[in-house]
């Protein structure tokens, strides 16, 4: 697999410091990666993903001289993205965090043996985490940023990033695991 | 890489893969930011609204003893000093986690990020072109003008709205401007990063770099300017002064 550094400097994300792209450029070429990360940090809730990537981008076009400046836009924008996230979920405590107790996992609990069930599983225990360990594990295993650039994204330090994705895989562990278990005992008994 | 992260990786990449943004994203943006740009000037209208009332007895007393060529506004009148650009609230950047003010040059409310040391200079065709940032207390007023032998060749590149064009050349001595007024926002209005102070960036341009550059600046609070001098590029200056 193309590492995502690489691919994403082939998609032209970085223009190089002092370099310029017009911001309908960018968001025509980046907005899918972004709306999908935001898809992933809002909890796959679309209408929540759709307001938070117009609000990210809005705030990058008020500054985008300076933006593109920086020669990164799109790490400009995952860092609002990121902060924005968390920040409207505290704020506005639309969703309180769920439960993450096997049970409550619904129908697609039952049907242990399929990968889409798993993958689902796996997602809505992702939407469960606090807002701020999910971001710390959307930016490291699906946008696969280094410990350093969640850093400066969250505005944290990497032993924090370390210690929150640490305590959100071993969240997701917890519940998965018994998930596993009931399957492999369902395999068994057949 | 454990079974867990592969799992997890696994699962997002796939849950997301067909997920395209809405197709006129671009317009949905460009409305929110004309939202934002009017609530903005209705709130910059109302705070000087206010500031004028409070003000102009206080200004009308103060006029009598300005020095000459002094500027006479007032913090909250967002009005540029005659020869320079306005820098004023719908203006400012955001600067996530706050400029680096270690090599700042403070005179009173103004901050000149990075002027201790010299200024990077980029060539542009027959000219240098670098960035400034500069903070200013919230509420308060600066004015920075070029003085001495630099007015010959040192202009601001604060006014252009499209100055990422800049660095493409396009622009000459000729374009710029020799002042700049920065006027902080109300608390409430600025991005605060860093806290108190509102920020703005844009852009120099200066003929045959490296150059010492002298500049004058005023702010709220004082009678009297102070004259500073940095470098733009790897010229060696006699700093502020």
């Amino acid at each position: 697999m193309q590492p995502a550094a690489a691919r994403r400097r082939e998609e032209g994300m970085r223009t190089g410091p002092g370099a310029s792209v017009s911001f309908e450029d960018f968001v025509r070429t980046r907005s899918a990666a972004l709306f999908r990360t935001a898809l992933l940090l809002t909890g796959q809730d679309r209408a929540e993903a759709e307001d938070l990537l117009q609000s990210a981008l809005e705030r990058a076009y008020r500054h985008w001289g300076r933006v593109c400046r920086s020669g990164e836009p799109e790490r400009y924008v995952r860092r609002i993205l990121a902060n924005a996230s968390t920040d409207r979920w505290r704020r506005l405590g639309r969703r309180p965090e769920r439960s993450l107790a096997a049970e409550e996992a619904g129908p697609a609990a039952s049907d242990h043996a399929s990968d889409v069930a798993e993958r689902d599983f796996l997602l809505r225990a992702l939407a469960g985490l606090p807002p701020r360990q999910r971001a710390v594990l959307v930016l490291r295993y699906f946008c696969d940023l280094p410990e350093a650039e969640i850093a400066d994204a969250l505005g944290c330090s990497a032993g924090t990033v370390k210690s929150q994705a640490a305590r959100g895989l071993a969240k997701l562990r917890e519940v998965s695991e018994p998930h596993q278990t009931a399957a492999g005992g369902e395999v068994c008994q057949r | 890489m454990s079974e867990i992260e592969r799992r997890l990786r696994a699962a997002m990449h796939a849950a997301v893969a067909d997920e395209q943004p809405p197709a006129n994203l671009l317009q949905r943006v460009r409305a929110r930011r004309r939202r934002h740009r009017a609530a903005t000037a209705i709130a910059c209208m109302a705070v000087v609204t206010a500031g004028a009332l409070v003000v102009s007895p206080a200004g009308s007393a103060l006029r009598g003893g300005h020095a000459p060529g002094r500027p006479l506004a007032s913090a909250s009148a967002l009005r540029a000093v005659p020869g320079t650009v306005l820098q004023s609230c719908s203006r400012q950047i955001e600067v996530p986690n706050g400029p680096d003010l270690s090599q700042s040059v403070g005179v009173g409310p103004l901050l000149l990020v990075g002027l201790r040391k010299a200024v990077g200079v980029q060539m542009a065709r027959k000219f240098g072109i670098g960035g400034l940032e500069v903070a200013v207390r919230d509420n308060a007023k600066a004015w920075v003008t070029v003085v001495g032998p630099a007015r010959r060749y040192f202009r601001f590149l604060f006014g252009r709205s499209d100055f990422v064009n800049g660095v493409d050349g396009r622009y000459t001595i000729k374009d710029g401007e020799s002042g700049v007024t920065f006027a902080g926002c109300p608390a409430d209005a600025a991005y605060n990063s860093p806290a108190g102070y509102t920020m703005y960036g844009g852009y120099f341009l200066v003929s045959k770099p490296p150059r010492c550059v002298s500049l004058e600046v005023w702010t709220t609070g004082s009678d009297r300017p102070v004259r500073i001098t940095f470098a733009a590029g790897r010229a060696v200056c006699g700093g502020r002064r």
